[in-house]
């Protein structure tokens, strides 16, 4: 009795045995397997501590299932998280909408600086123009300067102008590099 | 695919195709954890933390790993990063192990006081950890390959290995007992 117990099934018949437990073997191997079986003390012996066995695993392997709160638990979990993904949609949004207005006054301020110069330019041609008309005392000595005297002359009343303008256009906060005020 | 859940998921309606996925995976994803982790209460933990990356990752999900094997893959690294996160220098393996010991008994919520389930337990637990998950898991999903092979991401002749070597063992171990009773 315990050698039969002792032993192993016939060399080849154990998976067989277990595939004829199973369903698994075709109609030929299930009569070649049992025909083997009613011949063999030990496949025999083999087989029936295989289906004690696959029985007590059955039935003594724990069954558990899910608790009855899983599935508010769960619906509570997605909530929080469609939350937190919504809220990091606003945020990401919210970042959009700074990067864009940054964009927007980053744009304007140079606009602003051309808009400045161009000023700048034409004031001081209006204002070179204008003086032949309003300071006729002036005219009246430019005959006397000599011609290179007059270019220096007009050259340093433009400058001027332009400085001025330039000043303004950086006290308005339109020139980066040249801000004169806070 | 699974009941629809396809359709949803390639017309671009992911809740609707989530409420589908809890219902058709739960429970298998929690029997997974179960073989896995040995503990039920963490077990169902690691199913909620499951169905929520399963929830976050479904936009992204491409199809083309079936549905299941994508779910059971995060179930299997969900459970694995719970083991590390328990006791990471410990092997569940080492039969001795108080981790072995707690997880064997968190999970044996059967009926008390029989030592003949205990002592299969205990056997049950002297294996191997992918023999150990593989004879859960079988005998969870109703004794079917296919189902354990899905869920464990192995081929069918390596689920039908793991199995027959795992029953072998327990006949192995089971016998000397039997022998003593006769």
């Amino acid at each position: 009795m315990n050698d039969i117990n002792d032993a192993g099934p016939c060399a080849g018949y154990e998976h067989l045995i277990v595939e004829l437990q199973e369903g698994t073997l075709g109609a030929e191997d299930v009569r070649a397997v049992r025909s083997h079986l009613s011949l063999c003390p030990r496949c025999r012996a083999w087989q029936s501590r295989f289906i004690a066995l696959d029985a007590q695993l059955a039935e003594a392997l724990p069954r558990p299932a899910l608790s009855q709160e899983f599935a508010a638990t769960l619906r509570l979990r997605i909530a929080a998280e469609t939350r937190r993904s919504s809220q990091g949609d606003l945020r990401t949004a919210a970042d959009d909408e700074y990067r864009r207005m940054v964009a927007g006054l980053r744009q304007g301020s140079q606009r602003n600086a051309f808009l400045g110069a161009v000023a700048a330019v034409i004031g001081t041609a209006c204002a070179l123009v204008a003086l032949r008309f309003i300071l006729p005392e002036a005219s009246a000595l430019l005959p006397s300067l000599s011609g290179q005297e007059r270019e220096v002359a007009f050259g340093l009343l433009g400058a001027s102008v332009a400085l001025a303008a330039l000043a303004w256009s950086g006290a308005r906060g339109v020139l980066p590099a040249v801000r004169l005020s806070p | 695919m699974d009941g629809g859940i396809a359709e949803l998921l390639a017309a671009g309606e992911h809740a609707r195709a989530f409420d589908l996925v809890v219902p058709a995976f739960q429970d298998r994803v929690f029997r997974l954890a179960c073989s896995i982790l040995k503990d039920r209460a963490a077990a169902e933990d690691a199913t909620q933390e499951t169905l929520v990356r399963v929830w976050k990752g479904l936009p992204g999900f491409d199809g083309r790993a079936a549905l299941g094997t994508w779910i059971y893959a995060i179930a299997r690294n969900t459970c694995l990063m719970e083991l590390r996160r328990r006791r990471p220098t410990v092997s569940l393996d080492d039969p001795d192990s108080d981790e072995a010991h707690r997880a064997a008994t968190s999970i044996a919520t059967g009926p008390a006081a029989d030592p003949e389930r205990d002592n299969l337990l205990r056997l049950v637990d002297t294996l191997p950890r992918n023999q150990q998950e593989a004879v859960r898991l079988f005998y969870l999903e109703d004794r079917s390959y296919e189902t354990v092979a899905e869920q464990l991401g192995m081929p069918l002749g390596t689920v039908k290995n793991l199995l027959h070597r795992a029953r072998k063992r327990l006949m192995e171990l089971a016998q000397p007992a039997e022998v003593k009773a006769a």
